[in-house]
C-alpha cells in the first residue's frame, strides 16, 4: 500500500524509502522517536504531504489520482495537536467530517451519521456542549467521532493518547480497537508509549531516522537491542502476562 | 440551536425595510410614513415634488445603498476572517482600502488615472488600485505558501506601502485637493444615486459565489492539515474569498470611500448571536453589516441635523468601543 515513500523538508530527509503493505480490521502501530516520521508518514498516506518520491497505494489506485474530496471519503485523520479553539459544538465539530458529501445542507442520512458517530464513540450526551468547554480525553473522541463521521475504510490517528490520562488511554484505545474489528478498518496510529503500543497492535513499525527499522508483532519489534539502537535506551522486556518495556537508563 | 438561528435570521431580515423605511422619512425635510408611502405610490409629481425628489432621487438610493455597501463589507469580513482564521482581520486586510485611498489620491492631487474624468477618474482609479494592492499582497504571499500568516503579513506591508503613498500625495498636494481627498478618505454615502447604485449591485452579485464555501470555511477552523484530509484545499480556499471578496469590497470602497469597522465587527456580533457555522454566520452577517452602516448613516445624516458627518466616522465611533471591548476578553471568547 505504501510504496518507496521519501519526503524531504528542504535538506532534511523526514522519510527515506518506507514501503509498508497495511491491512484492513487490523491496527498497525508506527513507533519510533521525536523526528523520525511517524507524523509525516501519516501525512503521506493521507495525501497531506506530497511524497517526493514514491507512491501511496489505495486498493490498487494510487492516491494522487484519487480527488481529495473522494479520498476524504475513504480515509479519516484524527491530526495529533487539536485545534485549541474551536467555537463550535460537538454536533457541528462532528458534522464536519460529512464535509466530503454534502454541498450546503446536512441531510438526514448525514445527521444519522453523526449521531451514529457519536454514539460509536459515546459522545452523544455532549451534542450541544461547545469543544472548547471539553476536557482532553473528551476532545480526542470528537476527532475521532468526526473521522468516524467521513465513513472512512482507513482511520489514521497521530498520537491519539497523548495528554490523556491511563483511563482514557485505554478507553480511546478499545474503542479504536472496537471499530477496527466492527468496521473492519485499517488502523494505522503514530504512538509514543511502547507499552500500549505493544497491548493494542497488529503490526508494528518502527522508525528511525525515516527509515523502517523494524516491522512486525509487538513482541518481534520491541527487543531490548532493537531499543537501544533506535532510542539510544537500556530497557529490560517483562513478558509475563503483558509485554512490559522497563527503562533502565540512557546508552552512554 | 438551528431554531433560534431561523429566528434571528428571520427578525433580521424584518429589521432591514423597517430601517430603510426609517432613513427614507428622517432628514432635513422631514417627512410622514403616510406622506412616504403616498409619495412612493405616485410617481406623478402631485403629491409633494419636492418631497418625492429627495425621497427618489437622494434618500432611497442612499438607504439602499448603505443596506448593500454593509452587507458586502460584512460578508468580505467574515469570510476572511475565516479563511485567514484570525479575529482581527477585516476587508481591509489585504490592502484594499490604502490601495484604493492611493488611487483616489492620484486621481485627486496629480489628475492621473487609468480611464474616465472628474468623479470617474477618481472612482475608477480606487478601483484598480484596490485590485492592485490585493494581487501585490497574494503574489507576496503564494512566495511564503499562502498560509494565513502570509497573507496578513503580506496585506499589512502592502497597506504602509499604499498609506505612505497617499501621505506623499498629501504633503505636496494643493489646499483645496487636500480638502478633496481628506473628505474622501473619511468614507461616506453621501454620493449614492442610482446609477452608483447598479455597480453595488455588481459587487453584490460578486459576493454570492462565497457562499459556495461555507463548509470550507467551517473546516478551515480545524486548521489547514485537517482542512485537507477532509477534503478541502486551503490555499485554494483563501485565495478564492480573498480575490472574490477584493473585488466586492474595491467596487463598494471606490464610491464610498474607506468606511471601517463594518466588516470587522458585522461578524463578530453575527457569531454572537448564530454561533460559528458559516452557513448561517455568512448571511447573519451580511444583515447586520447592513444594518449597522444604515443605522450609522442615518446617525450621520441626523446628528448635527443640518451638518452631515461622514458615516466612516460615526462607524469609527461605534467600532472602538467594540474592538477594545474584544481585546479585552479572551480569544476564546471572541470566537463564540
Amino acid at each position: 500500500m505504501v510504496r518507496d515513500i521519501t519526503v524531504s523538508y528542504g535538506s532534511i530527509r523526514a522519510l527515506d524509502g518506507v514501503s509498508v503493505e497495511l491491512e484492513s480490521g487490523k491496527i498497525t502501530s508506527i513507533v519510533g522517536p521525536n523526528g523520525a516520521g511517524k507524523t509525516t508518514l501519516l501525512k503521506c498516506i493521507n495525501g497531506i504531504v506530497r511524497p517526493s518520491a514514491g507512491v501511496v497505494f489505495l486498493d490498487g489506485m494510487d492516491i494522487r489520482k484519487i480527488k481529495q474530496i473522494k479520498l476524504a471519503r475513504r480515509m479519516g485523520h484524527v491530526p495529533q495537536l487539536p485545534p485549541l479553539h474551536l467555537p463550535l459544538t460537538v454536533f457541528e465539530t462532528v458534522a464536519l467530517g460529512r464535509r466530503p458529501y454534502v454541498s450546503w445542507v446536512l441531510s438526514k442520512k448525514d445527521i444519522r451519521t453523526v449521531e451514529e458517530a457519536m454514539k460509536a464513540v459515546g459522545i452523544e450526551h455532549l451534542s450541544d456542549r461547545y469543544f472548547d468547554e471539553l476536557s482532553g480525553g473528551e476532545r480526542q473522541k470528537v476527532l475521532i467521532a468526526m473521522a468516524l463521521a467521513q465513513e472512512p475504510e482507513v482511520l489514521l490517528l497521530d498520537e491519539p493518547t497523548s495528554n490523556l490520562d491511563i483511563r482514557h488511554q485505554l478507553e480511546i484505545l478499545n474503542l479504536i480497537r472496537r471499530l477496527a474489528r466492527e468496521k473492519n478498518l485499517t488502523v494505522v496510529m503514530a504512538i509514543h508509549d511502547l507499552n500500549l503500543a505493544s497491548r493494542f497492535s497488529d503490526i508494528m513499525i518502527m522508525l528511525k531516522d525515516g527509515r523502517i527499522f523494524a516491522i512486525g508483532s509487538p513482541r518481534e519489534v520491541l527487543t531490548p537491542e532493537n531499543i537501544r539502537e533506535v532510542y539510544g535506551v537500556e530497557v529490560t522486556i517483562l513478558t509475563n502476562p503483558h509485554l512490559l518495556v522497563v527503562p533502565i537508563g540512557v546508552v552512554p | 440551536m438551528s431554531k433560534r438561528r431561523v429566528f434571528v435570521l428571520m427578525l433580521l431580515v424584518l429589521a432591514l425595510p423597517l430601517i430603510v423605511f426609517i432613513s427614507m422619512s428622517v432628514g432635513v425635510l422631514p417627512v410622514s410614513p403616510l406622506g412616504l408611502i403616498l409619495a412612493s405610490l405616485s410617481p406623478n409629481h402631485e403629491v409633494n415634488p419636492v418631497a418625492w425628489a429627495v425621497i427618489w432621487y437622494l434618500r432611497l438610493p442612499r438607504a439602499l445603498m448603505a443596506v448593500m455597501a454593509g452587507a458586502v463589507l460584512a460578508i468580505a469580513g467574515v469570510v476572511l476572517q475565516g479563511s485567514l482564521r484570525n479575529p482581527l482581520v477585516s476587508p481591509f486586510t489585504l490592502g484594499v482600502s490604502s490601495g484604493a485611498s492611493f488611487g483616489a489620491a492620484l486621481a485627486i492631487v496629480l489628475g492621473v488615472g487609468i480611464v474616465g474624468m472628474g468623479a470617474y477618474l477618481i472612482m475608477a482609479n480606487a478601483f484598480v488600485f484596490a485590485l492592485l494592492a490585493t494581487f501585490i499582497t497574494l503574489g507576496i504571499a503564494r512566495l511564503r505558501g499562502m498560509t494565513a500568516e502570509s497573507v496578513i503579513l503580506a496585506g499589512i506591508a502592502v497597506m504602509y506601502m499604499f498609506s505612505a503613498g497617499v501621505t506623499l500625495l498629501q504633503y505636496v498636494a494643493r489646499e483645496w485637493e487636500l480638502t478633496e481627498l481628506v473628505y474622501w478618505l473619511m468614507g461616506d454615502l453621501s454620493k449614492a444615486s442610482w446609477h452608483r447604485l447598479r455597480y453595488t449591485v455588481l459587487a453584490v452579485i460578486v459576493c454570492i459565489p462565497l457562499f459556495k464555501f461555507a463548509w470550507d470555511l467551517n473546516v478551515l477552523m480545524m486548521g489547514d492539515d485537517a482542512a485537507k484530509s477532509l477534503g478541502t484545499d486551503p490555499s485554494m480556499t483563501r485565495v478564492a474569498c480573498a480575490c472574490l471578496s477584493a473585488l466586492a469590497v474595491s467596487i463598494v470602497v471606490c464610491m464610498t470611500g474607506p468606511i471601517g469597522f463594518i466588516g470587522l465587527m458585522a461578524p463578530h456580533l453575527a457569531r454572537l448571536v448564530v454561533g460559528s457555522d458559516h452557513r448561517f454566520l455568512m448571511p447573519t452577517s451580511a444583515l447586520i453589516g447592513a444594518l449597522l452602516l444604515s443605522t450609522a448613516d442615518l446617525v450621520a445624516r441626523t446628528i448635527m441635523m443640518p451638518l452631515e458627518l461622514p458615516v466612516g466616522v460615526v462607524t469609527a465611533f461605534f467600532g472602538v468601543p467594540l474592538f477594545v471591548h474584544l481585546l479585552l476578553r479572551t480569544r476564546r471568547e471572541i470566537w463564540r
